[in-house]
């Protein structure tokens, strides 16, 4: 019968700790509700203590309960209730000796370790010292006051207390380790929230920054603008084209401050889309007239294939950037008299579309740092070579596709053997549409368009 | 009738191009080389369109569209349009919500560009003397 009763107190007591939401509490929930559960298994004492401590045996914690006193947190660190820490822990003693060998130690000195004002003095006949180990290490000291004798404690009251022990040892890892991970929590909390901060800082200086490059910038053109068109007849050729030159310059460290800020806006999250679902086709048929003029100045046949494909999800504004670089690209690098073609293809929940050319053809070596920022591969200086671009187009569309889940690829025969360009983009209603719809970036005050990407064809 | 600008703009070089560039169109063309210079003559009104920049010493580009739109000038002004290098910023749209009709970005336009704007937007009313003046 008392075998059944102490199950059922230990389970209880374990599920209390189990059930205990305040991570700081475990122990003293535990300990308070030891006090009147040990006495329903036959272990009547008259108070139970404990006292944990750091790896130095600095104490960190205490804990008292007795029939009158709920817990008793005692300030100084040196007292629980009335027993003394420093007695206990610090003096050299047997009973600490013991306790540091993981030994239970039993004493009938009672004010060795107890005030003599404590009112239950004179009732306490032994004091059981139970070590807690926690890796290996002293950890803390559950005192027990039994007002029976030493030779009353017999050794199923040692075992009992031996379990019991040990679910304190568990019950403190446990706390230590909930405090520590709630710790960690907090901390990561508090460093994503920097993060996130360090980053809108970051968004906001190369915002202002954009805008204190952009005005020198404007003046630069604006004068050189003024020499070009109002001053034209009195140059010399040499000075109208180093005017012409300063001119491009100009336009192009212009583009490279806007391609900055697209970086910065697309990398962070900032670019919101709106998704619609198109007809990339017909889509793809429109930018062609678009470019049409173009491709008729450099003699450049620029044709797409008419060919039923199933609608796109995307937003169509940044599809059209895709396109107006894959094929301003092509038109830039394809001499006169050559060929541009824009064929799609249906590949499970993708429409591929892919942008051949003629034109000057890619080295090998060239093709894997396309994509790149500045056409540079990491710890590396060489460029792909010639580009009179802002060398963050294709990084750009490239970003821009992924973020429609779609992906980009490029591939050449070589030099002179022309290239081929293409994206994917989700077929409305699939598996990979319906994940992007989820997961794109919606318009918050935060989000911004993109800046007007320039193409130098 | 002679098309008469207001240009409020605080960077010295970039006024002085628009200055000479939108005078040798034919305009005629006042500066302000700050917010509270470019409201002060904007609340004289009259003119048929005003290019306002954004980020201005004493008063920004903001403000000066409050104070005008909480106290009208009694000489009416034509269109009022951002003349800035802050794309894509919330100050845009706000600036919109107080009354300003249109924004270009600076670094994205030329000379020529802004005199094609005054030619597209610029209002066609008659102007009192008083701006005249100013």
């Amino acid at each position: 019968m008392q075998a059944i009763t102490r199950k059922a107190v230990f389970l209880k007591l374990q599920q209390t700790v189990l059930d205990c939401e305040d991570n700081h509490l475990l122990l003293d929930v535990l300990l308070r509700d030891s006090y009147s559960s040990l006495s329903i298994a036959g272990l009547d004492y008259l108070f139970i203590g404990g006292v944990f401590f750091d790896r130095e045996l600095k104490v960190s914690k205490t804990c008292f309960y007795d029939e009158t006193t709920k817990n008793n947190i005692s300030d100084d660190n040196l007292h629980v209730g009335p027993i003394s820490v420093e007695k206990l822990i610090i003096q050299e003693s047997e009973e600490k000796a013991k306790l540091l060998n993981n030994e239970v130690a039993i004493t009938g000195q009672i004010d060795q370790f107890i005030d003599k004002n404590y009112s239950n003095f004179a009732k306490i006949k032994s004091l059981i010292l139970s070590p807690v180990h926690v890796r290996g290490q002293l950890a803390g000291v559950i005192i027990l006051a039994s007002n029976r004798d030493l030779n009353s404690i017999d050794d199923s009251e040692l075992e009992l207390i031996e379990i019991f022990t040990n679910l304190v040892a568990f019950t403190h890892r446990l706390q230590e380790t909930e405090i520590s991970l709630s710790n960690i929590t907090q901390e990561v909390y508090k460093m994503n929230a920097k993060l996130h901060q360090l980053d809108k800082l970051k968004d906001e200086f190369v915002s202002v920054a954009s805008h204190e490059l952009r005005t020198p910038m404007t003046a630069i053109k604006s004068f050189l603008w003024m020499a070009l068109n109002k001053q034209a007849e009195n140059m010399t050729p040499d000075l109208k084209r180093y005017l012409d030159h300063a001119y491009v310059s100009t336009e192009r460290l212009i583009s490279l401050v806007n391609d900055m800020l697209n970086i910065s806006r697309i990398e962070g999250g900032r670019i919101a889309l709106r998704l619609t679902e198109i007809d990339l086709v017909a889509f793809a048929g429109d930018i062609c007239e678009e470019l049409a003029p173009k491709a008729a100045e450099k003699k450049i046949a620029l044709t797409f294939e008419k060919t039923a494909m199933p609608k796109v999800l995307c937003d169509a504004d940044k599809i059209h950037e895709v396109f107006i670089n894959f094929i301003g690209n092509s038109l830039k690098f394809t001499p006169e008299n050559g060929k541009i073609s824009i064929n799609f293809k249906q590949n499970e929940d993708m429409v591929e579309c892919a942008i051949n050319d003629n034109g000057r053809g890619i080295s090998g070596e060239d093709l894997n740092k396309l994509f790149t920022k500045f056409g540079r591969l990491d710890n590396s200086y060489v460029k792909v070579a010639e580009s009179s671009g802002t060398g963050l187009g294709l990084y750009i569309t490239k970003s821009l596709v992924e973020i429609h889940k779609g992906q980009v690829t490029a591939r050449s025969e070589g030099i002179d053997r022309g290239a081929t360009f293409s994206f994917s983009l989700p077929i409305a209603g699939s598996k990979t549409a319906k994940a992007l719809a989820e997961s794109a970036p919606k318009e918050t005050g935060e989000t911004k368009e993109l800046e007007k990407t320039s193409i130098n064809f | 009738m002679q098309t008469r600008i207001l240009l409020i703009e605080d960077d010295a070089l970039v006024r002085e191009a628009y200055q000479e560039t939108l005078q040798g169109a034919g305009f005629m063309v006042t500066v302000a080389i700050n917010g509270e210079e470019g409201l002060a003559k904007a609340q004289k009104g009259g003119f048929n369109i005003i290019f306002l920049d954004v980020m201005m010493p004493k008063m920004d580009g903001l403000q000066v569209l409050k104070k005008l739109s909480e106290k009208p000038p009694e000489v009416q002004n034509g269109p009022i349009w951002l003349l800035t290098n802050l794309s894509h910023d919330p100050v845009i749209t706000q600036a919109m919500d107080l009354g300003a009709s249109g924004a270009l970005i600076k670094s994205d336009i030329d000379p020529g560009q802004l005199i094609e704007a005054v030619k597209k937007n610029a209002s066609t009313i008659e102007v009192k003397t008083e701006a005249q003046s100013a």
